[in-house]
């Protein structure tokens, strides 16, 4: 399932489910083509949910980080999920360091 | 030792150095060395030529080896690039070095001042300082870490696509070490799609593990990605204790695990294309190893020469000295057989015993002795490359040169008699046979002509080939030219080999044009006589348009022989053993009325009746025997009376008076003190097989005694 977007309070909630790989990139990429700015005003990303995560969901992050919003760091949920957390040490990258990059 | 003795040691130094840098030079502008493989050896002949020069007062030598030197030691130093214009700078330098040492022995030797400075003034170029060129420092990238090994990704972008991911590249080196450094860098197109990959990886990694087992885990993406492994500076260290085996740099830095088997051989694939890279700076190039491990490999590489030269200690011996100790060697191997006549009569079965110890004792001396005076025929050869780049780029002509075999050993006295038929041979393939660029793209051959040197045994000789695919030998022409000189008559009726073999004719030459290499007519006559001097056999492939291979047999050695002993009435006679195939009752009932052949299961083999061709009065025994020989591809019979068995057999030249005799090439004393004729087995093979001819068509033969 690709990439769902969810309203909580003032925030829009992006929701990356069980796949964040070579095989979801693709629908996930082309549902973030339709975010509005206003959503993106207010997002927040939400890794809990992620199973299975690789070098492909890595970059899409990044990518999400450095074009859809490169004025202000993103907000990240779930970056304890282990799945996430491991690969983020591997690349030695950090919340902040996500941020900071883009 | 007074000066004079000296002086001639230091001269036949020097011609040794001289032809030491000669090869190696040749080798670099063949491309079968990279300037970095031989610059210490070249660097090396030079500064010690222009040394032991200067303890003579040679002043002359000394100055122009001087600038030679400092060339060479730019190049050493990695200041100055040896690029194909130097390279053939550096060979006329050894040329004209040659001509000041030649004429210090032969005052007659004229040597051209003018060409000296010219080379001079050329040499003054590379010593600008403007010319430095630091190869390897203008390549360096990335600097290697001193105790981690640093390695670059750079992702293709389908490697994702590909089913790759770098995380598990990752994960897997954590396992080999510790990763001091991650860095993740990534370049977004705008046209970003996400299923393909931007991403660029720079690691560093502590680890005990070989380049061989970090370069496994990026085998998969090797094709895709441009991966970077650089060794840390440790490897350095390892270098130093590499075992000394490998003499080439590739292998030195694999050993040393500064470099994996496949970067090693991409380079080398690459250095085809750049011949006048060194393996050393195409790894630095191509970001394998950092300059400072190609530096310790070379300087690794150069103590490794340095301690080769005290492991392989050469003594000088006069060949003087040699051939008298040859000489007293041969005396012996007759005495001993001598005694083993003597002994053999005395029935005493200890006595004979404990002499065929010695008997077996003096063949080994007799084989060690002999061998000291083999010496690889890759000297020649050596001479012969340079003949083959002087005369091609006289003539405007391309070729290319391969030696095959020069480690082939042969006896020193036949390779310096060689020396001069092979270099005529050489020079008329590349003066008539090679044709020129035009005739040859014309014919639809490659414009490069190929002249191929072969050495190799056969048969217990020596077979050299040189071999051409130029023109080839036009028969019709050379049968022309033939009856025009009044060598053979019109009717004459010759297979093509014989047709071929007129061109060693004296005074024979169907060039078109006489020019300053060859084509006066003169020459192949002497070096077929200069061959069969040294109990030799040159014979002629040729294929008209395609190209020629002359194959020349010679024997192993000139001095002695393994021989089988055989009599003809009271005529002793030795044949070569190598050379004997079988023996056979000779059944006169069996033959074919009075044609000297027989049929030797199912096959026909021509014979010779020896007592008819030496013309020995004795009537024949009774019972006869046939020793088939065979020589090449030729066999035939030699009817002989008695069969006496092997010998060791000294060869003496023949008597003044025996050298018109045909089918004898020298002789020997046997044991029992007579003296013994060795037979000439190829004049033979080649009389009986004519002497069918003669029947069929009624013409003499060439070298009948009758």
């Amino acid at each position: 399932m690709a990439v769902t977007i969810e309203r909580k309070a003032d925030f829009h909630i992006l929701v990356f489910h069980a796949e964040l790989n070579i095989f979801s990139v693709r629908d996930d990429f082309d549902s973030l083509q339709s975010l509005s700015q206003e959503v993106l005003s207010q997002l927040m990303v939400d890794l809990s949910a992620v199973q299975d995560f690789d070098s492909a969901g890595l970059q899409l992050l990044l990518y999400l980080q450095q074009t859809l919003k490169p004025e202000q760091p993103l907000r990240w949920i779930g970056l304890e999920n282990p799945v996430i957390a491991k690969v983020l040490a591997l690349f030695r990258l950090e919340l902040n360091a996500v941020a900071e990059e883009a | 030792m007074d000066m004079a003795q000296a002086e001639q040691i230091f001269i036949e130094e020097a011609q040794d150095l001289l032809q030491v840098m000669e090869t190696c030079l040749l080798d670099i502008e063949s491309g079968d060395a990279t300037p970095a493989d031989h610059i210490a050896a070249i660097f090396r002949a030079a500064h010690t030529i222009k040394g032991s020069a200067g303890l003579f007062g040679f002043n002359t030598v000394v100055g122009f080896t001087h600038s030679v030197e400092s060339v060479l030691d730019k190049v050493r130093d990695n200041k100055l690039q040896m690029d194909a214009a130097l390279v053939s700078l550096l060979l006329d330098c050894q040329q004209h070095m040659a001509q000041m040492i030649a004429a210090l022995s032969d005052p007659g030797q004229v040597v051209n001042a003018a060409q000296g400075t010219a080379l001079l003034e050329q040499l003054g170029v590379y010593l600008q300082p403007a010319t430095a060129v630091a190869a390897i420092a203008a390549t360096a990238a990335q600097p290697a870490a001193a105790d981690a090994w640093r390695i670059d990704v750079a992702y293709g972008v389908d490697v994702f696509r590909d089913g790759m991911d770098p995380v598990s590249q990752l994960s897997y080196l954590s396992t080999l070490g510790t990763l001091e450094e991650v860095a993740l860098q990534h370049h977004f197109p705008a046209d970003f799609d996400p299923e393909s990959c931007y991403l660029q990886l720079q690691l560093l990694l502590k680890t005990d593990a070989s380049k061989q087992k970090i370069e496994d885990v990026f085998e998969f993406i090797q094709e895709s990605s441009q991966v970077q492994i650089k060794p840390p500076l440790t490897v350095v260290e390892q270098l130093a204790h590499t075992p000394l085996q490998p003499e080439k740099l590739g292998q030195l830095l694999v050993d040393a695990g500064a470099v994996t088997p496949r970067e090693l051989e991409q380079v080398l694939e690459l250095q085809k294309q750049q011949t006048h890279s060194s393996v050393g700076e195409l790894l630095v190039q191509q970001g394998a190893v950092a300059p400072a491990v190609v530096e310790a490999a070379v300087n690794r590489q150069a103590h490794q020469e340095h301690k080769r030269a005290s492991d392989f200690q050469v003594l000088k011996v006069e060949a003087r000295k040699l051939d008298h100790l040859i000489k007293l060697i041969g005396e012996m191997v007759t005495a001993g057989t001598a005694n083993e006549v003597l002994i053999s009569q005395t029935n005493n079965e200890q006595l004979q015993e404990a002499f065929s110890s010695i008997t077996h004792l003096i063949e080994q001396i007799r084989d060690g002795a002999l061998s000291l005076r083999m010496v690889q025929i890759g000297e020649s050869f050596s001479r012969l490359k340079r003949i083959v780049r002087d005369v091609s780029r006289e003539l405007g002509k391309d070729v290319e040169l391969d030696v095959v075999g020069a480690e082939t050993e042969l006896d020193k006295s036949m390779v310096e008699k060689l020396s001069d038929p092979l270099m005529h041979i050489v020079r008329n393939a590349l003066d008539h046979g090679i044709e020129p660029v035009d005739i040859r793209t014309y014919r639809g051959k490659p414009a490069q002509g190929r002249l191929k040197l072969a050495a190799y045994h056969e048969a217990g000789a020596v077979v050299i080939e040189i071999q051409d695919d130029g023109a080839g030998l036009d028969a019709g022409r050379i049968r022309a030219k033939a009856e025009e000189k009044g060598l053979i008559s019109s009717d004459q009726s010759l297979s093509q080999e014989d047709i071929y073999r007129l061109i060693f004719e004296p005074g024979f030459s169907t060039a078109a044009q006489v020019t300053n290499l060859s084509g006066r007519g003169v020459g192949m006559d002497v070096v077929k006589r200069n061959i069969e001097e040294l109990r030799g056999q040159i014979l002629i492939d040729s294929e008209l348009g395609k190209g020629t291979r002359f194959r020349i047999r010679l024997p192993l050695t000139l001095a002695i022989i393994d021989g089988f002993e055989v009599t003809v009435g009271d005529t002793h006679l030795v044949l070569p053993v190598n050379m004997i195939q079988e023996c056979l009752e000779f059944e006169q009932a069996e033959l074919v009325s009075d044609r000297n052949y027989l049929n030797l299961r199912g096959d026909v083999l021509p014979f010779v009746r020896l007592r008819q061709l030496f013309q020995l009065s004795e009537p024949a025994s009774s019972r006869e025997n046939i020793v088939v020989v065979q020589y090449g591809r030729s066999r035939a019979g030699l009817v002989v009376d008695t069969l006496n068995g092997e010998l060791q057999a000294v060869i003496k030249p023949l008597a003044p008076i025996f050298r018109s005799t045909h089918g004898i090439s020298g002789s020997t004393i046997l044991g029992s003190g007579d003296v013994g004729f060795i037979l000439d087995i190829p004049q033979l093979i080649e009389y009986a097989c004519s002497a069918e001819t003669e029947h069929v068509s009624g013409v003499p033969v060439q070298g009948d005694n009758r």
